[in-house]
């Protein structure tokens, strides 16, 4: 029996040394986890105190946010959080699937070694660099172009995400489509359909899921994002659904408020429940991405 | 290879038409920025009072010494505050500060004006006779609208004690105050004064507040070079924050849609409007926030329909530099042309 040779000296040192391994990247894959943990547990300490001074349902439908005067309604904030998120995926949606079907079933090899990088340049561009440019140069093009009252709105803010949504889109779309099987297309041509015909009716659908993933991620980059909003918007924290007006994010009102709460202050507990509220909307978002990205991958296997 | 040619010949042109249309958008921007600046209003406290303009160097003493006298409505004291009397290095710096020679002047080049003689009297007595020391560090924690005259004052205080090292940040004149509080710094920079309940909690922390006036500032209002209105009453200048007007033309102007901007509330000065031109209560919620007084007068300059509140040295420095361009003849520029550099 083979288990004769398995207990041999110098297997049992293999077999000692395969363990320790296993084990240590255990503890690094759980400290990820716990990290992840903590974070929760952390935010949660530090926003209770607030819950329990404000209603839960004071702090979900109130208003008017002006924690230095007492008034805790996250809803401006949220719907500011919301509205940037939502036009800038409404301007990167076209642009970046637009791209991904470019890049995969259109250009010509050489062009696409060229413009792949290109666009991955485009991911590695710090926020706050997006942000400084936006601030300085977009907002007098925006208020050229739509003629707003003021230089710095929800607009500038948006068309910021978008352009930093869309690397995002299309790495992961373009993985989606890049994995439809060769003889699908070639099933289809074979059909007489042209080469749009085919990504349309074939290609598109085939590579749905992942597609729609690829947005949901990149709609939850726009909603964790800082410090582009936080210069472009205005930091007017009114409620308002003119994307055309100055407004606040839920990041960048805690990015503010932070510099200049004092630990003893319910302000302080109040930007932690706001954090709580973020992490949470994030938190779905991806798992939501990560359901749909996994049924995708199923659908080949 | 063809194809290849017509790719690349296409993407140089496409680069190239994106350039041009981008520096001719940018430039075009730029021109018309450069004449249409910002101007600063005069304010009456009522209808029938005479209106005041913050550059108006009795009017802002005449108020802040007591507003009985009338004067500028939104003339206000910077302070200074330590925690128990001033020894040592915080000493030399405070002696520096209330000197008629450097700190008052150093003051009245940053665009504020310095204490009449008899608070500066009041103010030195206060100090005491010291002793101080010659070497030693302080940090100095506090207000942004202060931060270009706590510039100055550091720029020639070092020079002239070389072995007193003094750092100064800005977070604004609330968690400066907190600061000092903690312990975190030495010396608070305030543009307001302390509120009686961080008082209380100060001393019921152990500490002790000694409050110094540095320096006399005038709040200026100010509005794109494109409005018509040149005076302002303090309830027109609050129905304007509060949110009740929202059109230039209730109160006389063109019609354009008012656009607010303000501080935050870190802010001193944020606290001080809020109290003296909007009676405690909140401003608009449209208005625009900013931690800090120059964005504010860079968006009032960029949006026809704005409006601002800043130091009486940042509106200065402003308009100084828009006379200088016109070729114009005003004493201001007169003073900023003396030669000195100011940091923003």
């Amino acid at each position: 029996m083979s288990l004769d040779l398995v207990t041999s000296s110098r297997s049992r040192f293999s077999r000692f040394t395969e363990f320790l391994i296993e084990k240590g990247l255990l503890v690094f894959a759980s400290i990820s986890i716990f990290t992840l943990g903590a974070v929760f547990v952390f935010l949660l300490s530090q926003a209770y105190p607030f819950f329990v001074k404000v209603p839960l349902l004071d702090f979900l439908t109130g208003t008017v946010w002006a924690p230095s005067a007492g008034f805790f309604g996250v809803v401006p904030l949220f719907v500011g959080t919301l509205l940037t998120s939502i036009v800038a995926a409404m301007i990167a949606i076209p642009i970046g699937i637009g791209c991904t079907i470019y890049l995969a079933e259109v250009a010509h090899p050489t062009i696409k070694k060229y413009l792949k990088p290109v666009i991955e340049l485009l991911a590695g561009i710090p926020s706050i660099v997006f942000g400084l440019f936006a601030m300085l140069v977009l907002s007098h093009f925006v208020q050229a172009i739509f003629n707003t009252g003021t230089t710095l709105n929800g607009m500038v803010g948006a068309i910021a995400l978008a352009i930093m949504m869309i690397p995002i889109m299309v790495s992961i779309s373009e993985d989606a489509m890049n994995s439809v099987p060769g003889n699908l297309r070639e099933a289809s041509m074979a059909l007489g359909a042209t080469k749009w015909e085919t990504i349309k009716g074939v290609v598109i659908p085939a590579s749905l899921s992942g597609i729609v993933a690829a947005i949901i991620l990149a709609f939850g980059r726009a909603i964790g994002e800082t410090m582009t909003v936080l210069m472009a918007t205005g930091s007017a924290r009114q409620l308002t659904t003119n994307i055309f007006s100055p407004m606040e994010t839920m990041t960048s009102a805690i990015a503010l408020d932070i510099q200049e709460v004092a630990r003893t202050e319910l302000h302080y507990n109040a930007l932690f429940a706001v954090g709580l509220l973020l992490f949470m909307l994030t938190f779905i978002i991806n798992l939501t991405a990560e359901m749909i990205l996994k049924k995708f991958r199923e659908e080949y296997e | 290879m063809e194809k290849k040619v017509m790719y690349i010949t296409i993407g140089v042109i496409a680069i190239l038409l994106v350039a041009g249309l981008g520096a001719a958008l940018l430039l075009s921007n730029n021109s018309s920025n450069s004449t249409p600046n910002i101007k600063i209003l005069t304010i009456s406290a009522n209808t029938s009072s005479t209106a005041y303009s913050p550059l108006d160097q009795n009017a802002v003493l005449e108020f802040a010494n007591n507003s009985a006298n009338g004067g500028y409505p939104l003339s206000r004291y910077l302070y200074l505050y330590t925690n128990g009397n001033a020894t040592g290095a915080e000493w030399t710096w405070i002696n520096y500060v209330l000197s008629t020679s450097q700190g008052q002047k150093n003051a009245s080049d940053a665009g504020f004006y310095a204490l009449p003689a008899d608070i500066q009297a009041a103010m030195k007595a206060q100090l005491g006779a010291g002793p101080g020391a010659s070497t030693g560090s302080i940090v100095e924690s506090g207000s942004t609208t202060m931060l270009e005259m706590a510039n100055l004052w550091q720029a020639s205080f070092v020079k002239a004690n070389p072995g007193i090292t003094v750092s100064l940040n800005y977070p604004g004149s609330g968690p400066g105050i907190q600061n000092l509080m903690d312990g975190k710094c030495d010396i608070a920079q305030a543009s307001r004064a302390m509120k009686s309940s961080e008082k209380n909690n100060m001393t019921a922390h152990g500490g002790w507040p000694v409050e110094y006036k540095v320096a006399v500032d005038g709040i200026s209002i100010i509005v794109n070079s494109d409005n018509a209105l040149t005076t302002m009453t303090m309830d027109q200048l609050k129905q304007i924050y509060n949110g009740n007007y929202t059109n230039w033309n209730q109160v006389g102007g063109k019609d354009q849609a008012i656009v607010l901007y303000g501080r935050d509330s870190a802010s001193g000065t944020y606290d001080y409007f809020n109290q003296t031109v909007l009676g405690g209560k909140l401003p608009s919620a449209s208005m625009q926030q900013f931690s800090s007084t120059a964005p504010i007068v860079q968006q009032v300059k960029d949006n026809k329909g704005g409006i601002g509140y800043v130091g009486i040295g940042y509106a200065k420095e402003a308009t100084a530099s828009q006379t200088v361009m016109e070729g114009g003849n005003s004493v201001i520029s007169q003073i900023m042309l003396s030669g000195v550099k100011l940091s923003v």
